[in-house]
């Protein structure tokens, strides 16, 4: 029989989860980078980004840049870039988004994507900045560098966004060994294995 | 030889790691069919060991594809795609996310809520055009005001809770109802006092 203190002792225990998601390998908990002075790089992206952005569209004008809005049209840059490529600033309200699936694959993306992708996490509330830009933007906004886009402003947001963490298990390239087609015994579970003598 | 508890746990978290880790491999070096088994093989130890995986690890095919069981990269092996559809197919939602594996075909799809301001945040926009931005966006004021008034917004800590309950007694409770009845008498000496007697 046991105690009241025993069985206090036993009862269900929080699981922690930090070993497998902080696991060196697979670095889940670090896949956005983290930006420390975001009060500088929002106030960057309102004055030199979107703001440009929303005047150039409230006048009907063509954008001063290259940029793309929208989840799908920015996935689909990522995934096949046109040639020649050309370094990308890929801006996102992660914390305004609500889904979060719509974001998963968003860091690994911009890692596996040929062309350079400067991934900057913009801070909570800034998704409104985007509103007057284009009306489905989903939280996403692609610049692309090239020689429209300042370099000035280019360089500074480099400047004040870390470099992604190297996630190792990205590294791997596919192995040339292919399926092996082998054979194995079929034992009904019924009849015993007879011993050997 | 039996382990004791520190060393139990140590085991655990390193076995764990190493089949975490071995899934992700698979997915990029082998040829997709091991990732199922080694997803499976993750899957069982999980269940020997008593862990409660979090939702992204253990859900229908929210990381790892649930046909074919290979971790989900975007650009890799999986094409994403938002698309706009009616109220009733995206269950309450306007947009459905979906997945297709290019290992195996499989098609996925989550619905999605339209891109705004997460409700209940509790915690204030950054940033310097903090006010100029929730002036344009009411959603925040009504979700802050109706988190307050629910005290979802709030995080008490443990000691105020404590110290809540401590106060929420019967007896402190009758006392304070009893010193709300009884006029409040001042410390300093009153005249009329002195002209009754």
């Amino acid at each position: 029989m046991s105690s009241l203190k025993q069985l206090s002792r036993s009862g269900p225990r929080k699981q922690t989860y930090t070993p497998i998601l902080n696991n060196p390998f697979t670095q889940e908990a670090h896949l956005w980078p983290h930006i420390e002075n975001h009060r500088l790089v929002a106030e960057v992206v309102k004055s030199h980004v979107t703001a440009p952005l929303a005047l150039a569209r409230d006048l009907r004008q063509q954008a001063p840049f290259d940029a793309l809005c929208g989840f799908n049209s920015i996935v689909q840059h990522l995934e096949n870039p046109p040639l020649p490529t050309s370094p990308v600033f890929l801006f996102v309200c992660n914390k305004d988004v609500n889904s979060e699936i719509l974001l998963a694959q968003i860091p690994i993306l911009a890692r596996v994507s040929r062309c350079q992708v400067t991934l900057v996490a913009l801070p909570r509330g800034f998704v409104a900045n985007f509103d007057a830009c284009d009306p489905h933007h989903d939280g996403f906004l692609l610049v692309i560098d090239n020689d429209k886009f300042d370099r000035q402003i280019a360089a500074k947001l480099r400047q004040n966004v870390p470099e992604p963490t190297i996630l190792p298990w990205l590294q791997y390239e596919p192995a040339k060994i292919s399926l092996v087609a082998s054979t194995t015994p079929v034992r009904s579970k019924g009849k015993p294995v007879p011993k050997s003598r | 030889m039996s382990l004791n508890r520190q060393q139990r746990e140590k085991f655990v978290t390193s076995h764990m790691n190493q089949k975490y880790n071995l899934v992700h491999m698979a997915s990029l070096t082998g040829p997709p069919q091991l990732s199922g088994l080694y997803l499976k093989s993750f899957y069982n130890a999980a269940k020997r060991n008593r862990l409660q995986l979090p939702e992204h690890i253990t859900g229908d095919g929210t990381k790892f594809c649930g046909k074919c069981g290979c971790v989900r990269i975007g650009g890799v092996n999986v094409r994403q795609r938002l698309e706009d559809v009616s109220d009733e197919l995206s269950n309450g939602g306007n947009q459905v996310l979906s997945y297709e594996c290019l290992d195996c075909g499989d098609l996925k799809s989550f619905p999605i809520k339209r891109t705004g301001v997460r409700e209940n945040t509790g915690k204030p926009v950054a940033g310097p055009f903090t006010e100029s931005m929730r002036s344009k966006m009411p959603g925040i004021k009504e979700a802050q005001k109706s988190g307050s008034e629910n005290g979802i917004g709030k995080r008490s800590s443990a000691k105020e809770r404590a110290k809540k309950r401590k106060l929420s007694t019967l007896s402190n409770l009758l006392s304070k109802k009893n010193g709300e009845k009884q006029p409040k008498k001042s410390s300093l000496l009153n005249l009329e006092d002195f002209l009754k007697k």
